[in-house]
């Protein structure tokens, strides 16, 4: 009989595979991310207003070639052209209310005025036609200030070379402190790197749980139990179930892997060339890791939607249920800071060994700073013991709840039904 | 071939859900190459005995043999079972369910198929197979069901209520077939609570009511012992009149006839000749009971009780 397991695999991968839905929703995932990490730095680099120009006024007169002077590679952002303005000899009234209105009219960006008493004091003000959404104030104020500081020097009678010298960038980066320079990524990177993989396991770990939960309530909506009992066991049918959804999962992750290693390729390649530093981000382990456990946490979590779904008859009634096997889903992500701040502290042991939690909270710790070997290999032990312990337990619901119609089951109901043979 | 002479024995067969007994001590046999009726009211117990013989539930007690085999070996492969409760996968495509229902039968892929279409085929569903099973009328998805459950040529048919929802001219093909199967010496197990189908079509019946076996064994002699001593008389005048005549035990109007039931000892002919004396007889027949009349007076003697006029020996 273990034969039907195949035919009954096959089925539920095939009849999900070859839906218009399946695609759609592979499809819309990247479109997606795509959508929401590539097009706002586009968006905002073809926005108009980063572009139109910022008027310098110079009233001292020499002041604009130093600004213009500031070497491009000192500072980083999006640079709007810088326009000359020396004053016409107007009052400071006149050319405000001038420059004002070219603002208003969408000409320009906004002003700086520069004379004599903001290169002593040092005030500068940035007239800005959007002050909120000020883009490139960053990269203007950082080249302000390194101008002005030059020309201070300059006018101090210090050479040029000397200066540059004086004011090359100083810049405060964060490193792993490791002896193995393999793990010296950079920090930040890494950390998003890692969170974005824990999202991942989470949003996975529900969608393919709630795949499972539809798929035991339709066949039981549909009356097709009756004729599948008939001739295979109910325990194939849970099993051929859950690996045909798991293979649906692994086949869709599969494509959206590829898919982002196709994307991304050129730009890894070009970071590549420019500096070997930047490649790993995410350390190894992380990796390695991560379909351990996302497999593990997919067992454990469609074992108990298989069982939740064969105890209703309604999505709507299986919902309250579904909605308590998400909570130990959601627990984990509440405590994702405190785990962060402390990977090796108590909570986050005790919280990680846990093993509904485990598949994000150890797998949390993995990405951040490795847990002791120990703590990894018992985590998995004890995540393969509650696995069988949960199809041995749900296979002996699931065998009398989907022959089961009508009303919900109660509790002493569900006891019985484990006591069934 | 070598097959036992009972196709399914049940012996002692208890189930309970909880305080509920749902077959109570049930023992029965199926012989081999008959057509046996399993009767009974909705929540005899008729779905969960067939549950136990296709192992889907395993009883609390007793044991059941398919074939001389414990059904625990046996069922999926020798048995095709058609449900009461019927259903499709409805978005899968024609032939790729039928040939899925095969497989999980135990054929291999190809033979599935090529039985597929061969069923299709034959139940004028073949330029259907590419269609989706959502797409099919009612009585189309009904042929599909039958199908699955023929199509890895069991030796044995389980077909729960198999004529609900099937118009006449299919009910009709799904007799004759099911007589076919007789003929090709496969046993076939029907429950229905609907006698007369049972009647047209079966060899042996059992009744179940309560949980309970209430009447087991061949339908000719059940019917012939139930007919015992009955006679269904026509005629005039005050019939009710012969429920006062020493040795009737009963009297029954239904349909315009009257029946009557003698005592052990009153031959039929001596029972005319005192009627004729108290009303007008145009004629009287041996009774032949119809399984219904069986089935109502097993299940519910109330309900005839109330329409008899008591004699009064």
């Amino acid at each position: 009989m273990r034969s039907a397991l195949i035919p009954i695999l096959r089925r539920e991968y095939l009849s999900r595979i070859m839906t218009k839905s399946f695609w759609i929703a592979t499809a819309m995932f990247p479109l997606l991310a795509v959508a929401f990490t590539v097009l706002p730095p586009i968006m905002a680099a073809k926005s108009k207003s980063s572009i139109d120009p910022i008027v310098i006024v110079d009233l001292v007169g020499d002041y604009f070639p130093v600004l213009a002077g500031t070497d491009e590679k000192e500072v980083e952002g999006t640079r709007a052209p810088l326009q000359l303005d020396q004053g016409g000899g107007e009052p400071r009234e006149a050319i405000e209310r001038r420059l004002n209105i070219r603002a208003e009219a969408g000409e320009i960006q906004g002003y700086v005025i520069i004379d004599g008493e903001t290169l002593r004091s040092g005030d500068l003000v940035f007239h800005a036609r959007n002050p909120s959404s000020a883009i490139g104030a960053d990269w203007l104020r950082n080249s302000l200030r390194r101008s002005m500081i030059k020309y201070r020097l300059l006018r101090e009678g210090v050479a040029g070379p000397q200066i540059e010298a004086a004011i090359t960038g100083i810049s405060f980066g964060i490193e792993k402190a490791t002896n193995d320079p393999k793990k010296k990524e950079s920090g930040l990177a890494a950390f998003f790197m890692s969170f974005g993989l824990v999202m991942f396991i989470y949003f996975a770990l529900i969608l393919y749980g709630i795949y499972v939960l539809r798929g035991v309530l339709e066949e039981k909506s549909n009356r097709i139990v009756e004729i599948m009992v008939s001739s295979v066991k109910p325990f194939d049918m849970m099993l051929g179930k859950i690996l045909g959804i798991g293979a649906v999962g692994l086949t869709q992750i599969t494509i959206w892997v590829l898919f982002s290693l196709l994307i991304t390729a050129p730009q890894v390649a070009t970071v590549l060339a420019i500096s070997k530093e930047f490649v790993p981000a995410v350390n190894a382990q992380a990796l390695i890791f991560f379909p351990v456990y996302f497999v593990l946490g997919y067992f454990l979590y469609a074992t108990i939607y298989a069982g939740i779904g064969s105890m209703f008859n309604t999505d709507e009634e299986a919902q309250q249920l579904a909605g308590v096997a998400q909570l130990f889903l959601v627990i984990p992500m509440m405590v994702l800071l405190p785990v962060i701040k402390d990977p090796n502290g108590g909570l986050a042991t005790g919280l990680s060994l846990f093993p509904f939690f485990t598949p994000i909270l150890m797998y949390l710790r993995i990405t951040i700073e490795t847990p002791p070997a120990w703590q990894i290999g018992l985590s998995i032990v004890i995540m393969v013991a509650t696995i069988l312990l949960m199809v041995w337990l749900v296979s002996k619901i699931y065998r009398v709840g989907i022959l089961m119609y009508g009303k919900k089951p109660t509790i002493p109901e569900l006891v019985r039904w484990l006591r069934y043979t | 071939m070598t097959s036992p002479s009972e196709a399914i024995r049940l012996v002692d067969v208890t189930k309970r859900y909880g305080e509920f007994t749902a077959v109570d001590a049930i023992s029965f046999d199926v012989s081999s190459g008959t057509v046996f009726g399993l009767l009974g009211p909705n929540g005899a117990g008729k779905t969960t005995t067939i549950r136990m013989i296709m192992n889907i539930i395993a009883p609390d007690s007793g044991s059941i043999s398919v074939l001389g085999r414990s059904s625990r070996e046996a069922s999926a492969q020798v048995i095709g079972y058609l449900p009461e409760e019927r259903g499709l996968y409805r978005r899968m495509k024609v032939i790729d369910h039928v040939a899925f229902l095969g497989e999980i039968k135990g054929l291999s892929r190809a033979v599935a198929r090529r039985r597929a279409d061969d069923w299709l085929e034959r139940f004028g569903l073949i330029e259907w197979r590419t269609k989706k099973v959502e797409e099919l009328s009612k009585g189309m998805q009904q042929k599909l069901q039958f199908i699955g459950c023929v199509i890895h040529d069991p030796q044995i048919l389980i077909l729960d209520e198999p004529f609900t929802g099937l118009d006449p001219v299919n009910a009709r093909a799904l007799k004759d077939l099911l007589l076919e199967f007789r003929q090709q010496g496969k046993t076939l197990v029907i429950s229905t609570h609907i006698m007369e189908q049972a009647e047209k079509l079966c060899d042996e019946i059992a009744l179940i009511n309560r949980a309970r076996i209430v009447l087991h064994g061949s339908l000719p002699r059940i019917r012939r012992e139930y007919s015992r001593n009955r006679l269904t008389i026509r005629g005039g005048g005050s019939l009710e009149r012969l429920a006062t005549l020493e040795g009737v035990d009963g009297v029954w109007h239904r349909n315009g006839e009257t029946e009557v039931e003698l005592a052990d000892g009153l031959a039929p002919g001596e029972f005319l000749r005192r009627a004729t004396m108290v009303c007008d007889i145009e004629s009287a027949v041996p009774h032949e009971a119809s399984l219904d009349e069986i089935f109502v007076r097993i299940v519910d003697p109330t309900a005839l009780s109330s329409s008899p006029i008591e004699g009064d020996s």
